[in-house]
């Protein structure tokens, strides 16, 4: 049985104490140096957001399963190269994960089966209605709301590459607007998120 | 300048994942000739990420932890591309003495650097990132020494002595370890580096390298993690590969990179590598 978890704490406490648990990029660094403990301490902290990007894209368990430990695997592999300095460990791996799902999506029928289950208005709607689960991040209540700042199209866009793992192709035969379109969409789009949520640019 | 205009874009397409394959790779191209571009896409993947942590966190089953942990006691890791660099973040010294990424990323001089606190962002980032455009791409094509390219460029059809550096590429390649590294060169071009440890030589042999202006030099690079040493310089051929036997001494394990310099080349790096191939 699949269980919802308590969202992570914010992750500025990793610099407040030296008392606190590790944080995920000092993880990371004693996973580059081969450290199977920290690596499964990493796991623990990161796994349910993993998991649950991921199963938002694929929807299909078992698939998610699969391109989870795909996902730990290149986190073993990779963590030599991964730079604290560059960027947050969380990051590092969501951008990983993220992409991974993508590649499992194209690759196989996961994604055709997929769409025929889910209509562009359930997917959307099912974007509207998480607010309504158990658990609500901070991440979920700002995103919420930087989402309503877009135009319909533009969010409609959005969710659909980023949470439904469609190319902007197949965007565009589901909202029947033209491709170019659509790239417009998406990148004004993020650059309308990136200001309402405040991410430096 | 169009081809551009239409690439940059896909920014907001890339960061969500909504490209194709050869789309994401004409983009990766164009990332690699465009600050600007690199910068805008630092934070659109960190935007991309938000929208990432937005989504309910779900435990996976338990039983997937053990598989993990199982599959990795096995598998082995990468090399770090820097040895140094985790030391020098630990000690929190200046990283500006010795490792690639500031070599290279952190030296805000070359031609349209500039000293915004994104771009440089960006340009650190351009490093930092697991799908590290050029380092990927050179790590997934670790080949043996084959010889099929290598006859293309031993006899240009424009002489008939073979040059000084077809000869030094003929003794690196017929080296009992030798090996060979190839990828794509940032602009335009494919570089494949030939190298043997126990000569300690290398040579690059690049197709399709775009010819610089007269005020612009090539000039190739050995990275390890005490820093970067020149390996000298040189010009596009004007048909068919550019061979360039690298001057000085190579060790196995360097990473071989070159940069766009001004004529005469520099004593140190003053742009981002236009490719970059570890040899080990």
């Amino acid at each position: 049985m699949l269980e919802l978890v308590p969202r992570e704490t914010d992750s500025s406490r990793d610099h407040e104490s030296t008392q606190l648990p590790p944080s995920k990029e000092e993880l990371l660094g004693r996973v580059a140096q081969g450290d199977q403990k920290a690596f499964a301490a990493l796991y623990d902290e990161i796994a349910p957001r993993v998991f649950g990007l991921i199963r938002r894209l694929l929807v299909d368990h078992s698939q998610s399963e699969e391109v989870t430990q795909e996902v730990f695997l290149e986190i073993w592999q990779n963590a030599t190269r991964y730079e604290p300095t560059k960027g947050g460990a969380s990051t590092w791996i969501l951008t990983m994960a993220h992409r991974r799902a993508v590649d499992r999506i194209r690759s196989s029928q996961a994604g055709r089966d997929r769409d025929l289950k889910i209509g562009v208005r359930d997917f959307v709607a099912e974007y509207d209605n998480v607010s309504d689960a158990v658990e609500i991040t901070i991440e979920h209540e700002r995103v919420k709301v930087a989402m309503a700042q877009l135009t319909e199209l533009q969010r409609q866009a959005v969710t659909l590459a980023y949470y439904g793992g469609f190319s902007h192709s197949e965007v565009s035969a589901m909202l029947k607007v033209p491709i170019g379109t659509v790239k417009t969409r998406l990148r004004d789009g993020m650059i309308r998120l990136r200001d309402e949520l405040g991410v430096a640019s | 300048m169009t081809e551009h205009d239409d690439l940059h874009l896909l920014a907001g397409a890339y960061a969500l994942g909504a490209l194709d394959e050869s789309e994401r790779e004409d983009f990766e191209n164009y990332l690699a000739t465009s600050e600007e571009a690199r910068a805008e896409l630092a934070a659109f993947t960190d935007t991309a990420v938000m929208l990432g942590m937005s989504t309910t966190p779900v435990a996976p089953p338990p039983s997937l932890k053990g598989d993990i942990m199982a599959r990795i006691a096995q598998t082995p890791q990468l090399p770090a591309l820097d040895r140094d660099a985790a030391q020098l973040e630990k000690t929190q010294t200046d990283a500006a003495s010795a490792t690639v990424t500031s070599m290279f990323a952190e030296r805000g001089t070359g031609p349209g650097a500039s000293g915004s606190t994104a771009e440089r962002k960006a340009a650190r980032r351009w490093y930092a990132r697991p799908a590290n455009i050029l380092i990927a791409a050179a790590a997934a094509a670790v080949i043996f020494v084959g010889g099929t390219a290598l006859g293309t460029a031993l006899n240009p059809p424009t002489s008939q002595q073979p040059s000084p550096q077809a000869v030094g590429l003929t003794e690196i390649s017929a080296a009992a370890d030798a090996q060979r590294a190839e990828a794509a060169v940032a602009g335009g071009g494919n570089a494949t580096v030939i190298w043997s440890g126990q000569l300690g030589r290398s040579a690059v042999v690049i197709s399709d390298l775009p010819a610089l202006p007269a005020d612009k030099t090539y000039e190739l690079w050995y990275i390890d993690s005490a820093g970067v040493t020149s390996a000298g310089t040189f010009d596009a051929a004007e048909t068919g590969k550019t061979v360039r036997v690298l001057d000085g001494k190579m060790s196995e394990g360097d990473t071989i990179g070159i940069t766009v310099e001004p004529a005469g080349g520099s004593k140190k790096p003053t742009t981002e590598p236009v490719v970059a191939i570890p040899t080990a």
